[in-house]
Parts: structure tokens; sequence; C-alpha cells
């Protein structure tokens, strides 16, 4: 278990098609933690992206990373989400805004900063899902990622799916000592 | 408009403007304490522990009623060694506004249980959170987390992400998200357990800092 975290840095946005958080990952942790407090998706029907940032800050779009997590909900019953071999990761939730109450979330990331090792990531999250006849649904994941690629990852990109943007974001990193 | 206060060591100039992570001058406590409160001094260490408190007899309700809710955003709560007064009891947990223990039909949840056999847990319009199901009096103890999103957000939901383990047929982990739906301010929480009473547990609240 985590015995402390230490603050990095912080990255917003509003009316963005993405939210990059640059140099947040260093050879002084091997863990970090990320919190989500405003994630205000501007369209339903979209999911969350991440892509990790190489030693240039630069995406990393190539086809390496798999994903699984259950979907558990309250108003029906759970599914699995699984992928291998994607351009992208899904993490923390689908069809989220703001007027539906908000969202809580934490993801960790372990060894991104560690040429010889893949990237790899443990999310948790609550939300309401807006795409339901008559209301929001309450929905949570728990899953793990990987970036099946050694090299050095700097920092994180989270975008929309299609074209669709954020009213607003707001994410927090944190190393774990 | 400049700030040309005595204060951070600065005499007479523009005082250069204070964040974390980006103090300049030479301060005192005071001044300490005023940029602490205000989010802008530099410590690491933002896992900030609130209070400990921990069941000592046996009881039907046990309460955690410091949050510091206007500070922080995210906490962390573990709980350790917690046990029921009778076999079979789920842990429960409801949230207080005002001080009071909210019991009406304000929350939701969904909980994934792994051991053979066991079911998943989800109810929509519920008035308690089940945070694991069947700990044993006879069997080993719960321990776990879980974390609370904007209790002090009074625009929001006040959402729980959660993994709590024990050792009942088998070794039984339980996680799970929930939702506390209303957007009142929460500065307290409840436990107890789904029938009489509780005897054993040590719960604490962390606060995270820039959360």
């Amino acid at each position: 278990m985590a015995t402390e975290l230490q603050f990095i840095k912080s990255a917003s946005g509003t009316s963005v098609s993405s939210l990059s958080v640059t140099d947040c990952f260093s050879a002084k942790y091997d863990v970090y933690a990320m919190t989500v407090p405003t994630l205000d998706q501007n369209s339903t029907a979209t999911f969350v992206y991440l892509q990790y940032l190489d030693s240039s800050n630069t995406e990393i779009t190539s086809a390496s990373y798999d994903r699984a997590f259950l979907v558990t909900s309250a108003w029906t019953t759970f599914a699995e989400q699984r992928a291998t071999n994607q351009t992208q990761d899904w993490v923390i939730a689908y069809n989220q805004k703001d007027t539906y109450g908000g969202m809580g979330a934490i993801m960790y990331f372990f060894n991104p900063y560690d040429s010889s090792s893949y990237t790899f990531s443990t999310q948790q999250s609550s939300f309401i899902y807006g795409g339901i006849s008559g209301g929001g649904g309450f929905d949570g994941y728990k899953g793990i990622g990987v970036l099946k690629s050694a090299q050095q990852v700097n920092g994180i990109k989270l975008f929309n799916a299609s074209t669709h943007t954020f009213d607003s974001i707001e994410v927090n990193i944190y190393g774990v000592k | 408009m400049s700030d040309k206060s005595n204060k951070y060591g600065y005499v007479g100039v523009d005082i250069p403007a204070q964040s974390f992570g980006n103090n300049k001058g030479v301060f005192n406590p005071a001044e300490i304490n005023d940029l602490v409160a205000n989010n802008q001094w530099t410590s690491f260490g933002q896992l900030e522990l609130i209070e400990t408190q921990e069941i000592t007899s046996t009881v039907a309700t046990f309460s955690l009623d410091n949050l510091k809710e206007n500070i922080y955003n995210v906490h962390f709560v573990t709980i350790t060694n917690w046990l029921p007064s009778n076999d079979d009891r789920h842990i429960g947990l409801r949230f207080k506004t005002g001080g009071v223990t909210d019991s009406a039909t304000n929350y939701q949840y969904a909980m994934a249980r792994n051991n053979a056999g066991a079911s998943d847990v989800r109810s929509a319009n519920d008035t308690k959170i089940w945070l694991a199901y069947n700990v044993g009096l006879t069997r080993e103890n719960l321990n776990g987390y879980f974390y609370i999103y904007n209790a002090g957000d009074s625009s929001k939901y006040t959402f729980v992400t959660s993994q709590n383990l024990h050792f009942g047929v088998g070794i039984d982990s339980n996680f799970q998200s929930a939702v506390y739906d209303t957007t009142n301010v929460v500065n307290g929480m409840e436990f107890f357990a789904s029938g009489e009473n509780m005897t054993n547990g040590i719960f604490s609240v962390y606060g995270i800092r820039y959360s």
C-alpha cells in the first residue's frame, strides 16, 4: 500500500478535444496516482481514451495497448470489456457529464519512466452513465491496462473518441513513495 | 496592481506570487501557516491523516465525524480488522450531512464479489452502501480501503470506490463503486453491520491535498 503521496502537477482545460499532461513522470518515482476532480464531456456516447506520451512528449499511437475491466452497474448486469493491440486505452468513464452529478476516479501507473519495462495501470471509477432512457444510471469501472512497449513514458494524454470535446477536464498527478 | 507589502523577507519591492512548487523568499512561521492554509506552500506528503478511531466495545453504529471536507476533495479511508458480532453480516456505510446520518434512499452501488459461488450485488435506490458481504465472527476480520470523492462539493454527488477482503468461505474480495446521489455536503460517515452489532475495527481517514 502506498505510504505517501507527493503532488507533482495539475492540468486542466475547457472546451478542449484533449488534455496532455507532459513531464509528469520521472526517475523520482516508480508508481504514480491520478485523481480526476472534473471530467465533463460535451456529448454522450463518447469514450474517454488515454495515450501515453513518449520521451519527447509525443503521443504513442502504436497498436500496443491492452485493457480489461469490469463494468459494475447498479441498473443492469455487470459486463466485461477487454481488447488487445489497441492504439489507446479506454479509461475512467463513458458518457460522463457534470450535469449527472460528477464522478470519482483513481488511477495508478506503474514503471512509466523505466525504459526497460512496460507501463502498467490500474483504475477504479464511479460515475453516472448518461446513455440510458429516462436519465442516468450508476456505473463503475475496475480494470487494468498495459502499454506493451518497453520505453520511457513522460506523460499522458486524455481525449474523447471521434471529434467530441471536453467542456471541462482537470486531473492531478501524484508520485507514490 | 503591485504588492509592495513587507512580507516573505521582501521590503519595498513587488512581492512574488506564491504557489505550490514555486515559493520565493524568506518565510516566518505565520507566513508559512497562511500559505499552507491557502494551498500555496510547497510541502511534499499529500496523503494527510485526519483521524483514526477504533471500536473498543460492542456497538451498533460507529462514526467518523471529521472529514475536513472544505480542504480535501478526495478522501482515503482504511478499515483494519473489522468484525461483526454475528456471522455472515455485511459492513454498511451511510453518509452524514450537517452531522446527521442520511438513511433515505439516496444511495446506489454495484459490488463484485470474488469467491466461489458468490453473486454480484447491485442496487439503484437504497438506504445504504454495502462495502462487503458475509463477514464472519468465527472467520477472519475484514480489511480494506475506499476512496470518497467530492464530499465537500455542493454541486456534485459524493462517489465511492472501494476494495475490501476477508476470509469467509474462502478468500473473499469485494470491490465496488457507489454513489450518494444528492448534492448535500458530506461531513461525516457512519458504519454498521447488517444485523446486531460490531465488536472490532480501526478506521482511519486521510485527505488527499490538491485533489
